[in-house]
């Protein structure tokens, strides 16, 4: 774990940017693990990831209409919403309400964000971001301090932050503590899914190449004839890559769903 | 086939087997190290009781799509979100571990 390889990216960016990142941290009193390299890779391909989605979604947006859509188009606003109603905007139409249209280009941001992040370790050469704890923790910051924001500029401070006192008054010093809890733990909970949930998938990949490579080379110790067992190291772990992407898209859609869940929590009209 | 099949499972069980047996003759001495036993049972714990709530959930909500199939869309999304948080609560446990074990 200590000793990372380092992507093409990596040596890039710290090319680019290296000395002056270098210099910051120096500056702020931080350990710098690697002072040659001090960007690692994940941040490296947190870069990439924006980059190449501003890149895309500026492309698009030149060349979105209403008469002709493209394929791209059309697949862009799949995302959005389709028949499905899995889309960013379906779910804030049934869960939020009516205005749930404003919360979308921060909601939107965020689950395209992992959506991209947790898809490029399939290219290879890289690796995904949301496989290191930090990066998950970051996404998960922001949507806990966009919703908390939301809660407030909906109902103002005072009025929000009698939501966290419970229903009855007189049950509030219990109440206060569970709720701020909750509130954390859905801080802790959003960032162990996304990162554990990715960090297994490369790992079982990983796992199943080993026991596969194991057992080609001790058939291959028995009798040349086992030489053709060459082909399960080669295709069986291949199955993994496919939950990779599975995986991805399942946890970019909850990473999309929940802060939703937590926004209409926060700016919910009490009855 | 027969043959194949045997050797294929001898050689599994040897490629599980053999890193422990390595492990135990090269530090042979001294204490056990539960570090390295206690996470096994907490994650066959853990996935074990998972397994059976996600199993729970799958299942009474296939049985109300069959009674009510038009309600397909709400259900999917309520399952979903189960299954989500039940999951989440063996990740906990794989990454306590990871984060002891290293």
């Amino acid at each position: 774990m200590e000793e990372q390889h380092l992507l093409l990216v990596t040596k890039l960016v710290n090319w680019l940017a290296g000395k002056p990142v270098l210099w910051l941290l120096t500056a702020l009193r931080l350990k710098v693990k690697n002072p040659e390299y001090p960007i690692p890779n994940h941040m490296a391909m947190e870069l990439l990831v924006f980059a190449l989605a501003v890149v895309f979604f500026l492309w698009l947006k030149r060349r979105l209409s209403v008469d002709r859509p493209g394929a791209t188009q059309l697949c862009a606003e799949m995302l959005l919403t389709n028949p499905m109603g899995v889309g960013a905007g379906d779910l804030l139409g049934d869960i939020v309400g009516h205005d749930g249209k404003r919360y979308l280009p921060m909601i939107g941001s965020i689950g395209l964000f992992v959506l991209l992040s947790n898809l490029i370790s399939l290219i290879p050469g890289l690796e995904s971001p949301t496989a290191q704890s930090s990066v998950p923790l970051g996404c998960a910051l922001t949507v806990f301090l966009y919703y908390n924001w939301c809660g407030i500029r909906k109902h103002g401070p005072l009025r929000y932050s009698k939501h966290f006192l419970g229903p009855v008054l007189p049950l509030a010093p219990i109440m206060l503590p569970i709720e701020i809890v909750s509130n954390l733990a859905r801080l802790l909970s959003l960032t162990v899914r996304l990162w554990v949930n990715m960090l297994v998938s490369e790992l079982l990949y990983v796992l199943f190449l080993g026991l596969t490579l194991a057992l080609f080379l001790s058939g291959r110790e028995a009798s040349p004839f086992w030489n053709i067992l060459v082909v399960v190291p080669l295709f069986g772990p291949v199955v993994f890559i496919a939950l990779h992407i599975f995986v991805g898209i399942l946890q970019a859609f909850v990473f999309t769903l929940l802060p939703i869940i937590y926004v209409s929590g926060a700016v919910a009209e009490e009855h | 086939m027969k043959r194949l099949a045997t050797f294929l499972l001898i050689a599994w069980a040897l490629a599980l087997l053999t890193p422990p047996a390595f492990a135990a003759e090269g530090g042979a001495s001294g204490a056990t190290n539960w570090v390295l036993i206690t996470p096994g049972f907490a994650m066959a714990i853990a996935s074990g009781l998972c397994g059976y709530a996600q199993a729970k959930a799958t299942a009474s909500a296939c049985e109300s799509i069959a009674r009510n199939p038009g309600a397909t869309a709400a259900i999917r999304f309520a399952l979903i979100l189960a299954l989500v948080l039940i999951e989440s609560m063996a990740l906990y446990t794989f990454a306590l571990i990871y984060l002891r074990v290293k």
